[in-house]
């Protein structure tokens, strides 16, 4: 009931705001396929990879820098992050500068690279037009990594997502008015995205003028460590812009070879669908790994398990509806997407058709795919990845040399393939779920409202710690610690009585114990009770006795806010 | 928690067994009420109480204000940690512990 709870309430607004973001994405097929045809879609499958490159060279230096920037804060060396992020934006935009530069050069290069066909022809033009307008754009567009990142990760979250969402609003509305109003072609998608991409950068320069935190620009000493650190740390996630910018391209030029531009055109359309569905599996995500996380850290492996199953039942649900949309009405999406004549319409539909076979399978291997990394079993989250979105992607591309309608099935076979390999991984590993049974040494109990019986928990606890052998201080201090703690949140965060504790002790070889306190009410961190007001003269601050004698006794606690709980830690 | 009574006219000792927590401290703080009328010696005797957390405390403070004006109130033969919990809380400073 906990875990349902809880993923209902984080997966509700992950799926509205990853909606938001996919509409954003939606926003150039759309219009450019409705407003210019097949060939404005071919245009933009073209030119992805030239996205893919710069995400790879923006993602793992922001995301990799702004992990080391959080770092040095932590530490207390504001100096060292501030020398972090300034070397980062620097090396960023030399770099997209340099490759813009070559790459409006060597454009005519660039493009025979990227499949565009032959000079002369009407997608040629429209390549053209769009991969030199983002190489034009691209030093401004890609800014928006290190900004959005750094600021969030300088405490600034709040205005990291409202220039995030600003910018992503700006695309769209400007993409309809480029595009459609005012018929600046294939290239108007791109200025919208450049506008949008200006917008997140000036709002994200109030956090610099405001000085609110700690980032500053300054001009730094050229420091190679840092950027191959930060490179190094970002690369795993970006690896994904890698590829995609490699299966993009390979499948770009087979459809060219074998369809034309149609194929390619109705290409980016099956990618955009399943861009959409992967949203929802991102949003599943969303909710999925900030609860096994936590769960994890408390050794609750029945709540992982509940929280995976109600993944699945989850992405199993919503796959079922796209597959129901996508099979009933085809024809719209392809219509969505500008297609109009009975040979576009066939070849959209027949690869729509096909692609929903591989929605529920796409399920089960996204949310396992997340799960593993929460779990930080990196190496199976890793092995999904890579299969499903390189290596078998990349061998079932192949099928298209047997001609276009073979080469829609790359999706469902891919699926599959990744689906056999993850059950035959977990056959070796000899579970699913990858977690250890335990030594049955940990112990969880669960109160259910303000008028739970902690007299009774508090006396389990005494008992369970007997059986462990700990010493009489151990034991004594143990059940202060859940009375306590759980008292205070009862009496002072529960609204109504509403709301549920859970605590899980996890005994260590040292032989102390850590008590991990979670409840799912209003933010309350009992450390912050005042102490220093208790009076025993006046009786006032008498309900931070409890607090005070777990501060003077405990080895370690803390208090934060995670993912909509409240999570204690106390080791005794 | 077992709660003994013994003693007579204003004396009164009452000696506390187990534990004295959230949900037994209720039922010293009945029976301080029922029976400190015309008490002016009360000693609680805490050989056998295993355990005080802050609900018991409470309590216990209550009954050492309502000696104050009426009387003396001592606590005796406190074990290490209930007199660990006791020096925390400053409750040493107000309170007649004794052996």
């Amino acid at each position: 009931m906990f875990v349902r709870k809880s993923f209902r309430r984080f997966f509700m607004p992950s799926l509205l705001s990853c909606i938001g973001i996919a509409i954003g994405g939606l926003a150039d097929c759309v219009f450019v396929g409705n407003a210019i045809g097949p060939v404005g879609l071919t245009a933009i499958s073209i030119g992805q990879p030239v996205y893919m490159v710069f995400n790879t060279i923006s993602y793992s230096l922001s995301i990799g820098g702004s992990i080391h920037y959080a770092t040095a804060l932590s530490e207390g060396r504001p100096e060292e992050g501030n020398r972090i992020f300034n070397n980062v934006l620097r090396a960023a935009l030399t770099i997209y500068i340099v490759l813009c530069a070559l790459g409006l050069i060597f454009l005519p290069q660039v493009l025979t690279f990227l499949g565009a066909g032959e000079p002369g022809t009407e997608v040629w033009a429209n390549c053209e037009e769009l991969v030199r307008a983002q190489l034009l754009l691209v030093p401004i567009m890609f800014c928006q990594g290190p900004f959005m990142y750094f600021v969030n990760s300088d405490n600034n979250p709040k205005l990291s997502s409202i220039a995030f969402v600003t910018s992503n609003t700006i695309d769209v509305v400007f993409n309809y008015v480029f595009v459609v109003l005012m018929k600046m072609g294939v290239a108007g998608s791109v200025y919208s995205t450049g506008l949008g991409a200006t917008v997140m950068v000036l709002i994200s320069l109030t956090h610099f003028i405001g000085k609110k935190g700690n980032l500053r620009f300054m001009w730094p000493k050229f420091d190679l460590q840092v950027l191959l650190q930060s490179f190094k740390t970002g690369f795993a996630t970006s690896v994904q812009y890698i590829y995609q910018f490699i299966t993009i391209l390979v499948c770009n030029r087979l459809l060219m070879m074998v369809s034309g531009e149609l194929g390619v055109a109705v290409f980016g359309i099956v990618f955009n669908v399943a861009m959409v569905a992967a949203t929802v599996y991102d949003a599943i995500s969303m909710a999925l790994q900030p609860m096994v996380s936590t769960f994890r850290g408390e050794h609750n492996r029945g709540n992982i398990r509940a929280t995976l199953r109600q993944s699945m039942e989850v992405g199993i649900a919503v796959s079922l509806v796209i597959i129901v949309a996508l099979m009933v009405v085809p024809r719209w999406v392809c219509f969505v997407f500008g297609l109009r004549s009975e040979e576009e319409l066939a070849m959209g539909t027949s690869a729509i058709r096909i692609y929903a076979l591989c929605v529920l399978p796409s399920a089960v291997n996204m949310v396992m795919t997340y799960y593993y990394q929460a779990l930080d079993e990196e190496f199976a989250s890793y092995l999904l990845f890579t299969l499903r979105n390189f290596v078998f992607y990349l061998a079932f591309s192949l099928l298209a040399l047997k001609g276009v309608d073979w080469f829609w099935w790359i999706y469902p076979c891919t699926e599959i393939a990744t689906l056999l390999s993850l059950l035959l991984y977990a056959k070796k590993r000899g579970s699913l779920t990858l977690l250890d049974k335990g030594d049955g040494k940990e112990f969880s109990e669960f109160l259910y409202s303000r008028t739970a019986d902690l007299g009774k928990v508090e006396q389990d606890v005494a008992e369970y710690m007997e059986r462990l052998d700990a010493n009489p201080k151990q034991c004594y201090y143990a059940s202060i610690v859940v009375e306590e703690v759980c008292g205070a949140i009862m009496n002072n965060a529960f609204v109504m009585g509403e709301g549920y504790i859970q605590f899980t002790i996890v005994p260590h070889e040292d032989g102390t114990v850590t008590i991990h306190v979670r409840d799912d009410a209003t933010k309350f961190n009992p450390f912050e009770m005042d102490t220093d007001s208790i009076s025993l003269d006046d009786d006032t601050g008498l309900d931070a006795i409890g607090v005070k004698m777990i501060k003077s006794k405990a080895k370690e606690f803390f208090y934060r806010r995670y993912a909509g709980f409240n999570t204690l830690v106390v080791r005794v | 928690m077992t709660i003994t009574k013994s003693g007579s006219g204003s004396t009164l000792t009452l000696a506390l067994e187990g534990r004295l927590d959230t949900s037994t401290a209720p039922q010293l703080e009945a029976e301080l009420n029922a029976s400190l009328n015309g008490v002016k010696d009360l000693t609680l005797d805490m050989a056998d109480l295993a355990y005080l957390s802050s609900a018991g405390l409470r309590v216990v403070l209550a009954a050492q204000k309502r000696m104050n004006r009426q009387g003396h109130m001592t606590v005796t033969h406190v074990c290490d940690d209930i007199m660990e919990v006791f020096e925390i809380t400053g409750f040493v400073d107000i309170l007649d512990i004794k052996g």
